[in-house]
This record gives structure tokens, C-alpha cells and sequence, in this order.
């Protein structure tokens, strides 16, 4: 690739390395397996910078890392039911863990904080992937349901039920969990 | 205005929170909130939620993985197969710009590529520097009757002039400019709250000119030689666009 055509994909595609790393974050759920998405999707964002037509650099890369995403997730649901299991296991030791740390009033806040922090994002994780990936992308992402859809690749109606139902579902989720938590306390 | 009811109201309360919605139906929404409890309940506790996720955040970007990244893009660059692809990409896209043009036009080797990026960076600078100083035209008319014979006193050839206001790129005016090592003509258009220069030289000392389109630092290229001119179009239009204004141009310096 020519010094022009590296200094294009520097300049359009690499300031959405961290957006790319969020969405990959959320649908592997699990940093090391997001590390290597994020580059497998560059790679195949460079390959195939040719093809870019302009428009949003930004939507291109992150259909382009949900693509990657759901190629690797598919692959590993294929290769072992053990691998899934064990995610499962690991996203609820996560939720788990902070609350061994009983909140007290001594506590600082940034430590509630970071309580609140953990909760909401394992009640993300443990969505299934087509409504977390709509949630995320709305609002992390602050992508529009036009934009969702064209990185999703359905029809905006089906962006904004998708949505409804993501939200729905971490509502209870969450409701849920503080259940539990003061159930425990008491 | 149409008033809603709770269960309309309720299908509509996320794209509404969202912002995906149109005035007219905003507006019912507000007008029932304003008056019902239970739907105003039901949107607190929607921008409760939203919040609450937004607080929590993503996942940030881990601080070595952009440096993995070039190192892996930078290996990748020095292997054969990739600038096999290279070379089978710049085709396929020097083919399209010239399918878009026309397909007639004569298209020079790809290896001009990198001579010719010297002479676009010169165009792109006149371009911006020209927007930077306010002053984009030495005579601003949309009239070509008026455009052309302002260029005939100032250099030794005359440029079609066309303007394209019907098609939706209105000439706005024109300058002289150099770009080294030629006096050029500059045609200033615009396109929505974009500007579009085109420029126009006679070509000099055999200069081989290929069709081809570029973007750098967010401006897009078009470049093409017709007779005895060479063209050259440069915006931070869309390239999609930018070619389609390219096309009209050349169509109608045929003419």
C-alpha cells in the first residue's frame, strides 16, 4: 500500500480504533478476545479499503467489527458449548465479586460508583447479542436508527424494537439485581 | 394537531426520547405528557435508565492497542499480495472514474499516480487557501457571459465556462490563480454549504494526465484531460458528488 493510501486509512479509519474496541468489547465480552477482534478488523478494514466508498468512515469500521465479531463468536459457540458455558460463568463470578465487598457508609463514593459501574454493565453483557448490540450502538455510539440499522444491516422498524425490547430487558435485569442485593443485606 | 392516546403515545416514547422523531409528532407527544401522569412516569423512568447507562460508560480503548495495531498494518504493507491487491484496486477504481466519465477519455499509466499527488497537494492548498482568505473570487457572477470574457484579459487561453445551477451546482465566480508552475484558471462553485474549485490549464510540456479521483486530508480529486485542457476538481464534497459535478463538467465542454 502506498504512503497515500496508509495516510488515508490513518486519517478515516483509525480515529474509530476506540469505538471499534468498545463494540468489539461488548460482543465478545471479554477484553483479550475484543484485543484480537480489534485487529482482525482493522486488518480486513485495510484489505478492504478499497472498496470503501466514502460516506461514514465510522459505520463502515463497525460493520465491519460486528462482522468480525459474530464470525469469532460463531466459531467458538462451534467449536466447544464448554467455551460459553465458562462466559457464562465468568459474567456471573463478575457480578458477583463486587458485592462480596459489602457497600458501607464509609465507603468513598467513587467505590459505589464503580459498584453501580460493574452492575449496569453486566446486566449489558447478559443481553442476547441482537439487543445488546442496538443498545450499545445507540448509546455508546450515539448512532442514529438510520445509522444502526445500516451497521446492522435490518430495517430501521426492526432497529427501534430491537431497542425497545434491550431496554426493557436491562430495566428488569437491573430491578432484578437490586433485588437481590438488598435480599442479601437483610 | 391530532391528539395522541396513552397506548400511541407509549409505541412512540423511546424513538421520542431518542430524537428520531419529526416535529408535528414531538409536539403531540409533549401536548400529552403535559396532561397524563402515567406516560410522563414512563418517560422518567425510560431517561432514568438511559442515564444510568450512559454513566456506566464503555469499555475504553486499551492504551497500546492503536500502537498493536499500526505495527500489525505496518507488516502487512511490505507483503507481496497486498500490493497485488493494490495495484488490482487503483485499476478497478481508475476504471470506474473513467467509466464515469465517459469511458473515452485517455487514461495514463497508474505509475503517474505519485507525480501526480504532488500537483493535487498544490491544488488542494490553493483551494483552502483561497476559502481561508474570504476572498475565493477575483469576480463573482454566475454568469458565464460574464465569467469568460473577465479571463480573456488576464491569461493567454480561454476555458469553457458552464454554469450548472440547474443541476444544482451554481457557478458562484472565478479567480486566476498559479499553481506552480502554471497560471490557472479557477471556476468556484457551490453545492449545499460545500465549494467546489475547478480548475482548468492548458497541458504544457507533454505532461501525461490520467483520469483519477483522491481524497487527502478530507478533500476529495477529480482529475481528467479533455483536448487540450487538463481539469482538475477539488472539494470536501463527497466523492460520490464531486464526480457527478465532474461528469456534468466534462459533458459540457464537449459541447
Amino acid at each position: 500500500m502506498s504512503d497515500k493510501r496508509r495516510s488515508e486509512f490513518e486519517l478515516l479509519v483509525l480515529p474509530h480504533l476506540g469505538a471499534a474496541y468498545s463494540l468489539a468489547r461488548w460482543f465478545m465480552r471479554n477484553p483479550q478476545d475484543a484485543d484480537d477482534a480489534v485487529q482482525d478488523s482493522m486488518l480486513k478494514a485495510f484489505k478492504g479499503f478499497g472498496g470503501y466508498a466514502g460516506g461514514d468512515g465510522a459505520a463502515w469500521v463497525l460493520a465491519i467489527v460486528r462482522n468480525t465479531c459474530l464470525t469469532k463468536l460463531e466459531r467458538k459457540r462451534a467449536e466447544s458449548n464448554i467455551v460459553v458455558l465458562h462466559d457464562v460463568m465468568e459474567t456471573l463470578e463478575a457480578s458477583r465479586h463486587p458485592s462480596m465487598v459489602q457497600p458501607a457508609a464509609s465507603q468513598d463514593h467513587a467505590m459505589i460508583m464503580e459498584e453501580e459501574r460493574k452492575s449496569v454493565h453486566t446486566a449489558i453483557a447478559a443481553l442476547p447479542v441482537q439487543f445488546r448490540e442496538v443498545l450499545v450502538l445507540r448509546e455508546f455510539h450515539d448512532l442514529s436508527y438510520r445509522e444502526i440499522a445500516d451497521v446492522v444491516g435490518t430495517p430501521v422498524g426492526t432497529v427501534m424494537s430491537r431497542l425497545a425490547r434491550a431496554r426493557e430487558r436491562l430495566k428488569a435485569q437491573l430491578m432484578k439485581d437490586t433485588g437481590a442485593e438488598s435480599g442479601k443485606v437483610s | 394537531m391530532t391528539r395522541m392516546d396513552c397506548a400511541e403515545v407509549g409505541d412512540l416514547l423511546q424513538p421520542f426520547a431518542d430524537g428520531e422523531l419529526p416535529t408535528d409528532e414531538r409536539h403531540a407527544i409533549a401536548l400529552h405528557l403535559a396532561g397524563c401522569s402515567n406516560c410522563a412516569d414512563a418517560l422518567a423512568e425510560l431517561e432514568a435508565l438511559r442515564s444510568r447507562v450512559k454513566r456506566a460508560g464503555t469499555h475504553p480503548l486499551p492504551p497500546d492497542l492503536a500502537t498493536r495495531v499500526r505495527a500489525k498494518l505496518a507488516a502487512q504493507g511490505d507483503t507481496k499480495v497486498s500490493s497485488t491487491w493494490r495495484q488490482r484496486s487503483m485499476l478497478a477504481a481508475s476504471h470506474a472514474v473513467a467509466a464515469g466519465l465517459g469511458g473515452f477519455l485517455v487514461y495514463g499509466l497508474l505509475t503517474q499516480a505519485d507525480r501526480q499527488d504532488r500537483v493535487r497537494h498544490d491544488l488542494i492548498s490553493s483551494h483552502v487557501r483561497a476559502l481561508m482568505s474570504g476572498q475565493p473570487m477575483q469576480v463573482a457572477s454566475a454568469d458565464p457571459h460574464t465569467v469568460r470574457p473577465w479571463f480573456s484579459g488576464r491569461i493567454p487561453f480561454s476555458p469553457p465556462v458552464k454554469d450548472l445551477t440547474a443541476e444544482g451546482f451554481p457557478l458562484l465566480g472565478a479567480r486566476v490563480d498559479y499553481v506552480s508552475p502554471d497560471t490557472v484558471a479557477a471556476m468556484v462553485y457551490g453545492r449545499r454549504m460545500h465549494r467546489i474549485t475547478l480548475f482548468v490549464r492548458p497541458i504544457a510540456h507533454q505532461e501525461p494526465v490520467s483520469v483519477s479521483q483522491s481524497s487527502r486530508d478530507g478533500y476529495n480529486t477529480v482529475t481528467w484531460r479533455d483536448g487540450a485542457f487538463r481539469y482538475d476538481v477539488v472539494s470536501d464534497l463527497n466523492r460520490n458528488e464531486l464526480t457527478a459535478f465532474a461528469k456534468l463538467i466534462h459533458d459540457g465542454s464537449v459541447n
